[in-house]
């Protein structure tokens, strides 16, 4: 922070400009103005003496008989127990043709068991005071349970009985089916959903399981039927392909029992082998365009797959991110957002999974500012990416991710789910505990490195949602050719050319 | 690593309920600096970290006619740098604080999660923008939050399914010269047309010590807690409280129907409104219960009618917003593809004009108070939440450590109170009622 002197510097230039006039230039000491009562504010305090470490919870790790994985941690902070069930399947399971399976699945698991009505698993966590919520992710399905610990018991029975006792019974899969193909109607009309899908699409491919729209498309929730249901929950639903990870107030002693108890009788079975498809090869950029003609702003997404979790620079390049545009100080944010008041905030990040990783661009902009936004973002990109971060940049990087670990890892919610992304990406269980040693041995050099091999604009496919007028001299930009999928992303043809007015 | 417990649990059993419910309280200290200042204090050294929240209360309750948005935009301000904190938001990055500040209808908030150790610059970063924001404020400041949050509006409102509906609401409950009137965002061609002397003004007006709280919650001592504190607020200057708004609430006199078209959602929506209660008003707690019990959960009786049963809506959910200036209570239903917001509107009403003749069962009761209890547990398993909330009820009950009492006052609603409740604050003669259309589409048409 360069702070401190700021007022100093600002008080001898005034007496510079009022003494330049006068013949001269020495004036008496004593004639000096005193400083302002509150001159004491200027510097930055320095921190307080004592530096406590912030200790990361690490889970403890076990495994039942039915080789159902477990990660515990005991925090009687808040008498709330978190228990999230993570199957290791998720999108990756949907077979061809049958886009959105996994998503359906997750969204009818909790409507009805074989022997609890919708409405009755419903009622009995509602009586508990208990919260279970379901994802679908790209890799995985997690069951997410909140309960207060005096009623760890039944809610976690009722868990076992929506994860494994599902009935999928016909009114109740036809009922979320229609709810699904509102939503996907109603994604139509999201510039941030539309530029979602595109973006899969172009990283993970037209027939990769995740290459496809998020939820799957009208068609093929169409044809999902509840025996694809069944398969896909008999197939991936097994102990062998889960982890059960808990944090919160429970008592040691008995938690293992009562898991086993509620999971032990599961029954292994081997996985089918997987037959996913190559990602695509790196292909010359393109510019993928949505007319959205409605929006006032225009969705920008830039978007490329980097590295694994497991990956030796992957910290590397989380890091490089922050300055760029993780924080709410980097780059692109404060360019786009502070500079030139062309957006409510633009930033990029960097999310891993197993196989890959994506690097992402996102902002919304002002309409009238497409292009010029996707110019600006380009630069500061192409800049960055010569290897530009400076000291202060890297400082301020890594004391974000360092200090954002306790906020992050505060609550049982936060440090269950993290316990299981930890597994699922296959990074060591310590892993955030040895990570301000890590963090600390990184050197601008190695960020640098790791920023110019994975930022480089020039293989960054680009995605613009938003009205077409806005949209006219994209070409111009020579970032590579301009691809128009209106009418595939939003099942219609593209509205005709707006006239640009001669102008603005 | 150190493990106690920063908040106190009392098990308790509860008759009525049959079960143990964890009743939360947190402990803390209090004063009041000689200039205004209330200062609320508590330790959790769960982590090495401190929450530290000022509320100052000023909201858009307090804006004038033709200034929507201001409080908000003002926020904005707030971020832009004081007279010795040039950047606040680089020297907050710098330390690898979590920070934000957030406007709504009442009060405004700023607020930083720091290593415990940099206690002392999130208070010389607060003490400076609530005494010195003035002498670097300039035009380049404003003209730059202007766009931001115009274009926060944009973002949050236009292109959002029902954003624009949410203006209509504020606009019908709220109109002119009301100062809720475009709810907290405001009108863009009001944000573009605010001054540096609007700027001014209202940080003369508003923000000063005795219209503030200043919470605390985290890893300190509580001595050197205090004497930062009164090293960086003590010498701003004293000035009373400034007068709080008072603006009669505009009430609904007759049914008012109102049609909206929306160029970005694809799906008809229906909300009902009715005019509200003030935060801690008497018929507040059973008009939260009231909302559970009505549409949020998913053994609601709007979600069982209409999402379960009838499937004409893929989502419900029913809200008792208290305002400072008198809150709504609403009611949204979101159609299932193919059916009408005239559908919805059918079997909404059914389903009131049940609960108003027949009130809501003991279960059905027993259920929401754990649900709203339930939530409470949980709102203080952060410090940050916890600063939020000793600054909430320091504000709306004059006691930061009001939360045992709040829950109590859950606990003590009856049946008779809710089924009362729903007579009084749901009339269906005294209704707002909002359709929203796709753009593009005849309203009750089918698709």
């Amino acid at each position: 922070m360069s702070a401190p002197h700021r007022r100093a510097v600002l008080a001898s230039l005034l007496l510079l400009a009022c003494a330049s006039p006068q013949p001269a230039p020495k004036p008496p000491v004593a004639a000096v103005a005193p400083p302002p009562t509150d001159a004491w504010r200027d510097p930055q305090p320095p921190p307080l003496p004592s530096a406590p470490p912030f200790n990361a919870p690490v889970a403890a790790a076990h495994t039942l008989p039915n080789r159902l994985g477990v990660l515990l941690r005991e925090n009687h902070a808040v008498p709330v127990v978190v228990v999230e069930l993570a199957i290791k399947t998720g999108v990756d399971g949907d077979p061809p043709g049958r886009a959105g399976l996994a998503d359906f699945l997750g969204g009818v698991l909790d409507e009805g068991t074989k022997s609890r009505t919708a409405d009755q698993v419903a009622a009995q966590l509602e009586d508990l005071a208990a919260f279970l919520s379901i994802s679908t992710g790209l890799d995985g399905i997690r069951l997410h349970l909140n309960c207060l610990s005096d009623t760890l018991q039944p809610a976690l029975e009722l868990l076992a009985d929506v994860a494994l006792n599902p009935a999928f019974r016909t009114g109740d899969v036809e009922r979320v089916r229609g709810q699904i193909l509102t939503s996907l109607q109603q994604r139509r009309g999201n510039p941030g959903a539309l530029a979602s899908d595109e973006v899969a699409r172009l990283l993970y491919g037209a027939k990769h399981p995740w290459g496809q729209p998020a939820g799957g498309t009208p068609e093929s929730v169409k044809a999902i039927r509840r025996a694809d249901l069944v398969r896909f929950h008999d197939t991936y639903f097994r102990p062998n392909n889960a982890l059960l990870s808990v944090s919160g107030d429970f008592e040691p002693a008995r938690i293992l029992p009562l898991l086993s108890e509620r999971f032990g009788a599961w029954r292994p079975r081997t996985l089918p082998p997987s037959r996913l498809p190559a990602f695509p090869k790196d292909a010359p950029r393109t510019v993928v365009t949505v007319d959205l003609p409605e929006g006032t702003q225009s969705q920008l997404a830039l978007a490329t797959r980097t590295l694994p979790a497991t990956h030796p620079d992957a910290l590397a390049l989380s890091t490089a991110n922050a300055a760029l545009g993780g924080l709410f100080t980097s780059r692109l944010n404060h360019q786009l957002r502070e500079v030139k008041g062309w957006t409510y905030g633009l930033f990029s990040s960097v999310g891993f999974n197993k196989r890959t990783g994506i690097f992402q661009v996102r902002g919304s902009v002002q309409a009238p500012r497409t292009v010029d936004s996707l110019k600006e973002v380009e630069a500061v990109m192409g800049q960055y990416a010569t290897g530009d971060i400076t000291d202060r940049e890297l400082a301020q990087a890594k004391e974000a991710i360092l200090q954002s670990l306790p906020s992050a890892l505060e609550t049982n919610d936060a440090v269950a789910s993290t316990f299981v992304t930890l597994s699922v990406l296959g990074r060591p269980l310590d892993y955030y505990a040895t990570l301000p040693r890590r963090l600390g041995a990184l050197s601008r050099e190695e960020v640098a490195r790791v920023a110019k091999a994975n930022m480089e604009p020039g293989r960054v496919p680009v995605v613009v949602v938003g009205p077409r007028k806005d949209q006219e001299g994209l070409g111009a930009l020579k970032l590579g050719p301009v691809v128009d999928r209106t009418q595939e992303a939003r099942g219609q043809a593209p509205a005709p050319p707006t006239p640009v007015p001669a102008a603005r | 690593m150190r493990t106690r417990a920063a908040t106190t649990w009392l098990l308790v059993l509860t008759g009525a309920l049959a079960a143990h419910a964890a009743e939360p309280s947190i402990p803390f200290e209090e004063y009041t600096l000689p200039n205004g200042l209330r200062v609320i204090l508590s330790e959790d050294h769960r982590a090495p970290q401190v929450a530290v929240s000022v509320w100052y209360h000023v909201g858009a309750a307090n804006q004038r006619p033709g200034k929507s948005g201001f409080a908000h935009l003002f926020e904005h301000m707030m971020f832009s740098g004081s007279e010795h904190v040039a950047q606040p938001d680089q020297v907050l990055a710098a330390i690898g604080a979590q920070t934000n500040g957030s406007t709504n209808f009442d009060r405004t908030n700023y607020f930083e999660t720091v290593p415990a150790v940099q206690l002392p610059t999130a208070l010389w970063l607060e003490s400076d923008r609530m005494g010195f924001l003035l002498p670097t404020l300039d035009q380049k400041k404003l003209e730059t939050q202007r766009d931001v949050v115009s274009n926060e509006l944009r973002q949050r409102i236009e292109n959002q399914p029902y954003g624009r509906t949410f203006l209509a609401l504020c606009d019908s409950l709220y109109p002119k010269p009301h100062p809720y009137f475009h709810c907290v965002i405001g009108a863009v061609e009001e944000i573009q047309a605010a001054s540096l002397e609007d700027v001014r003004d209202f940080f003369r007006e508003f923000y000063r010590p005795s219209n503030a709280t200043l919470a605390l919650v985290g890893d300190f001592d509580p001595k050197t807690a205090r004497e930062l504190v009164s090293k960086y607020f003590g010498p701003l200057p004293a000035a009373p409280v400034p007068p709080k708004p008072e603006v009669p609430q505009p009430r609904l006199e007759k049914v008012v129907e109102r049609t909206l078209s929306d160029p970005v959602a694809r799906i008809p929506q229906l909300q009902m409104v009715w005019n509200g209660v003030k935060p801690f008003a008497p018929e507040e707690a059973a008009g939260d219960i009231l909302s559970v019990v009505l549409g949020g959960t998913k053994t609601s009786r709007l979600y069982r009618r209409l999402v379960l049963e009838k499937q004409l809506a893929t989502n419900v959910f029913a809200a008792n917003a208290s305002l400072g200036l008198g809150g709504y209570f609403q009611v949204v239903a979101t159609a299932r593809e193919g059916h009408t917001v005239a559908e919805l509107r059918k079997e909404v009403e059914a389903v009131l004009e049940e609960l108003r003749r027949d009130g809501p069962t003991d279960q059905e009761v027993t259920r929401a108070k754990r649900n709203v209890v339930g939530g409470l547990v949980r709102s203080v398993e952060r410090v940050a939440g916890k600063a939020e909330q000793l600054n909430a009820y320091a504000m709306y009950t004059g006691d930061p450590g009001y939360l045992p009492k709040d829950v109590a006052r859950y606990q003590a609603v009856t049946r008779p109170q809710v089924h009362a409740v729903a007579k009084s604050l749901l009339p269906a003669d005294r209704v707002l009622v909002l359709d929203t259309e796709p753009a593009g589409t005849t309203p009750g048409a089918q698709r």
